[in-house]
């Protein structure tokens, strides 16, 4: 009973924070339906900008900088406002020019916010947490209710905060002015602008609102738990997004009962079942997939929230017309790439040759070992190309398909031939190819077991289901000790080899890693200029039509999913015996965002794109090194790559590689 | 002598790679219906859309009582005294018929909003006693009804009209047209778009007729029989 009390009373606290944070979210979606994954970080740099707020003096960017000190109550409203700034300013700059583009494209751009987001403030404030100044009523002590449960006051403060706040909305959207405007551009944009509603306006109010209810969040869990950090955000704000599909998006009580319904099952089911604060995280993303399945609208949501955004995501509606130097420079890119264009066969060869010949002429290790990162990031781009780019479904649970095949290898290696049974590697060498096929056949047919469930979803809501299981195969890698082997991973993968021949030297890992990617290459190429490959684009470009015209959806989204796993488990095995070690830190939703990124980079929808981006993201990753500034700052990269994905979907949303989409044929 | 209503010289539209008005020229004088006839694809609701704001122009110019309104913003010509009724109506079906049309009002000041709604509600007694019922539960012409007075809660000096009568019944059709023509006689001008040519050739002081984007023929609706009417629709080159 004490427990029980206890746990309740932790709950109904963080129930109140993931219901306003899902506020944020079900605010915007309701009208603009868009799920702004950037509110996690909203979140997050509402609490940094509180706490730097309250403190004498804080480091920015290494330089320490005189901070006025304020107590919470004048630093709390100060750093939710700014956060709304920021929150109208991303509207306006990154989701305004991409009004009318296809769904997929500011959902792409959504994640690109959030990774520029969280780089910058980890550039910004450094990654060390710091910990939340202390306060007049955090000193206060625990109120002891029915002789054993300790509550503080500021726990009750913040259900007074959520409460008050959410009704003070509800009252705002119900009767107000404004309000009113909103309800009416949620449900048609086009009659709202027919009564003089300025719909800029309205959504810019719904970014200003939304934020402002992030912040609010982040500061108040950033009290609870005593500390604020740059990946604060991430969970909460996935949480959150939970709570808000779970309570039906779109609607405000919905996130409220949303919220606190996860807190409850989270809270209790890592009090109660056995080792479950372990698996803590997964329980909300596990209650988010059975919702999806059997109730994709939520609680209290409207089914026609789960609909298909119409229309091609690399269709020519995307984004804006560029300015005059930026069209220069991609005019440029396009024209010496298609002076390559006669002569396709000999084009593959030069290049065919030339990636042999780097192997021979390239004496450097460390670059060596650069091409072969290429390689593998340019694989795994492809596998999840066929998937987000011919397909157009985006995967965001990608990276899981590369933690099967690379843990199946490892285990099969480190744990139990060589630990259990004895057998040194170098007997088994021939084990490392015929995992390559096991290890891509079992993703591949993970890929059917996770893309069942997924086949009644569309667009947001399949992005989101895709994430959950992401998250959980993560989780259950860190979690599943015996194993995994945890978050220690497994070490001493071997090296593969030919025979008696080692092919552990960088230089013939590339030539192993090279002629994987000529042989993965070839049957991509040949599976999208099939039947199949115009099956997958007729998905792509509309789903409904699709349906219509007879092609078997259901059908080729499984197949999408499997072809996309199996080079996914095929890469997996082929990257854990060349790092020779695997933990589940490799396989996190960062890594599969930045994949999807390399394609966006490239060009969706295109064979030598992923290539092109991972390519492009390497090298950059290695030349900026030696920019002084960026080699104290190393995070800011990854903002360069966050606010790189988001100019690319306003201005260039096919991609560097865009003349070389895959023509389709039409069998004669 | 005071501006027309409406001039609008040389409009072109696109869609795409296709044009969809290729130079029209017309004229609505203050206190007058207008119509705008021509069979499906003529163009006809894409000049009402230009008219409003919802598309960008090519080219051309429309002036509103004398000013250039072409870059307006949609919104700001609502404001300015011009109200559309969409196609399909377009009522927001998830709320209540009071709040459809408290929103018409949208760019009035709060205060009037009540003398406006007795107007309405004057003009259409049935909204008056379905005031808290969804506007999505409404029967098609109730939902017309509603739409034009969402429309006439604006205190719009010229109404444009698109289709009021399409998929009603026979009744409801005349119904509709008549309070067109209450509607002229308070003093609103009225661009009226309709399908219905025999319909609003009746009703209106003068008749444009529109075939593929361009203007084929414009006269008062008397000058017109339907001899001239099958010309006009099915071009004489055929």
């Amino acid at each position: 009973m004490e427990l029980f009390g206890q746990l309740l009373a932790n709950a109904i606290m963080l129930g109140a924070i993931y219901a306003l944070t899902a506020v944020a979210y079900t605010l915007v979606y309701g009208v603009v339906q868009l799920v702004n994954f950037a509110f996690g970080e909203l979140f997050m740099v509402g609490a940094f900008i509180c706490v730097s707020l309250m403190l004498p003096s804080v480091s920015l960017f290494g330089v320490s900088v005189a901070m006025p000190g304020l107590p919470l109550i004048l630093a709390a409203p100060l750093a939710i406002l700014l956060v709304g700034l920021i929150g109208v300013l991303v509207e306006r700059f990154a989701y305004r020019p991409l009004r009318n583009a296809p769904r997929l494209a500011p959902l792409i751009v959504a994640i690109g916010l959030s990774v520029l987001l969280q780089s910058l403030a980890q550039s910004i404030w450094g990654a060390e947490e710091l910990s939340f100044p202390e306060f007049g009523l955090s000193k206060l002590p625990p109120l002891v209710l029915f002789g054993s449960i300790h509550v503080n006051v500021m726990e009750i403060v913040v259900l007074a905060v959520a409460i008050v706040s959410m009704v003070v909305l509800t009252i705002f959207v119900k009767s107000t002015r404004l309000g009113r405007a909103m309800r009416a551009t949620a449900e048609d944009p086009i009659a709202a602008r027919l009564v003089g509603i300025s719909i800029d306006r309205v959504i810019a109010a719904a970014f200003l609102i939304g934020s402002l209810f992030a912040a609010l969040a982040g500061l108040l869990y950033a009290q609870a738990y005593g500390f604020v950090h740059p990946t604060m955000g991430f969970l909460p704000g996935l949480k959150a997004l939970t709570a808000a599909v779970l309570g039906g998006i779109g609607s405000i009580p919905g996130a409220a009962i949303g919220g606190m319904l996860l807190a409850l099952i989270e809270t209790f089911g890592a009090g109660y079942l056995p080792n479950g604060s372990a698996y803590r995280d997964a329980f909300g993303f596990g209650i988010l997939i059975l919702l999806l399945m059997f109730r994709p609208q939520g609680l209290l949501g409207r089914r026609e929230l789960n609909e298909a955004p119409a229309g091609s995501l690399v269709g020519t509606g995307a984004g804006k017309t560029p300015p005059q130097w930026y069209q220069a420079i991609v005019r440029l890119v396009e024209s010496w790439l298609l002076r390559f264009k006669p002569g396709k066969t000999v084009l593959t060869l030069g290049v065919l040759f030339v990636a042999v010949a780097a192997a021979f002429l390239i004496t450097s290790d460390y670059w060596l070992r650069i091409l072969i990162f290429v390689l593998t990031y340019g694989l795994l781009a492809s596998g999840l190309n066929i998937v987000v780019g011919f397909t157009g479904l985006l995967d965001l649970g990608f990276v899981a398909f590369w933690a099967v095949g690379s843990y199946l290898t490892s285990i099969l290696f480190v744990l139990v031939l060589k630990q259990t049974f004895g057998i040194a590697p170098a007997d088994v060498w021939w084990l490392f190819y015929v995992n390559l096929l096991i290890g891509g056949f079992l993703a591949a047919l993970l890929g059917v077991a996770l893309g069942y469930p997924t086949l009644k979803l569309r667009g947001d809501y399949l992005a989101i289901m895709t994430l959950g299981f992401g998250e959980i195969i993560r989780i259950t890698a860190t979690n599943w000790i015996d194993l995994t082997r945890g978050p220690m991973g497994i070490r001493g993968i071997p090296s593969p080899a030919l025979f008696d021949f080692p092919l552990g030297q960088p230089r013939y890992l590339y030539l192993v890693g090279l002629a994987l990617a000529v042989v993965i290459f070839a049957c991509i190429g040949r599976l999208v200029r099939s039947y199949v490959g115009r099956a997958w684009v007729s998905i792509r470009e509309n789903e409904s039509a699709a349906e219509a015209m007879g092609v078997d959806t259901p059908r080729y989204k499984l197949f999408a999913y499997a072809s996309g796993g199996f080079v996914g488990g095929v890469v997996g095995v082929f990257y854990a015996h060349s790092q020779q070690y695997v933990s589940p830190l490799s396989f996190t939703l960062f890594e599969n965002i930045l994949i999807l990124m390399l394609i966006v980079m490239g060009g969706l929808g295109t064979l030598i794109g992923p290539f092109i981006g991972a390519a492009f993201w390497i090298i950059f990753l290695q030349v900026a090194q030696d920019i002084p500034f960026i080699q104290s700052h190393p995070e800011l990269r990854f903002a360069l790559l966050g606010l790189a994905l988001v100019c690319l979907m306003i201005y260039l949303p096919q991609g560097v590689a865009a003349r070389a989409r895959v023509k389709l044929m039409v069998p004669r | 002598m005071t501006a027309p209503m409406l001039e609008i010289s040389g409009l072109t539209v696109r869609y795409g790679p296709v044009r969809a008005l290729n130079n029209i020229s017309l004229r609505v004088d203050r206190g007058t219906i207008v119509a705008l006839i021509g069979s499906n694809g003529a163009g006809k609701s894409t000049t009402l859309k230009a008219l409003s704001g919802l598309l960008d122009l090519e080219g051309g110019s429309i002036s509103f009582e004398g000013e250039p309104i072409e870059r307006m913003a949609a919104e700001k010509r609502v404001a300015r005294g011009m109200a559309h009724v969409p196609e399909g109506r377009r009522v927001f079906p998830r709320m209540s018929v009071w709040e459809n049309l408290q929103l018409g009002g949208y760019t009035r000041p709060e205060s009037e909003i009540s003398e406006d709604l007795d107007h309405v509600v004057s003009l259409f007694p049935v909204l008056g006693e379905r005031r808290r019922q969804y506007a999505g539960t409404l029967s098609g012409g109730e939902q017309q009804m509603l739409a034009i007075g969402r429309a006439l809660m604006s205190r719009p000096r010229l109404l444009l009209m698109d289709e009021p009568s399409m998929g009603l019944a026979p009744q409801m059709v005349e119904l509709i047209l008549e309070t067109v023509t209450a509607i002229r006689d308070e003093g609103t001008t009225v661009l009226l778009v309709e399908q219905n040519a025999a319909g609003a050739i009746r009703l209106s002081d003068y008749v444009y007729v529109l075939r593929v984007g361009e203007i084929v023929h414009q006269s008062k609706g008397s000058e017109i029989d339907d001899e001239l009417l099958k010309t006009l629709y099915l071009g004489h080159d055929l």
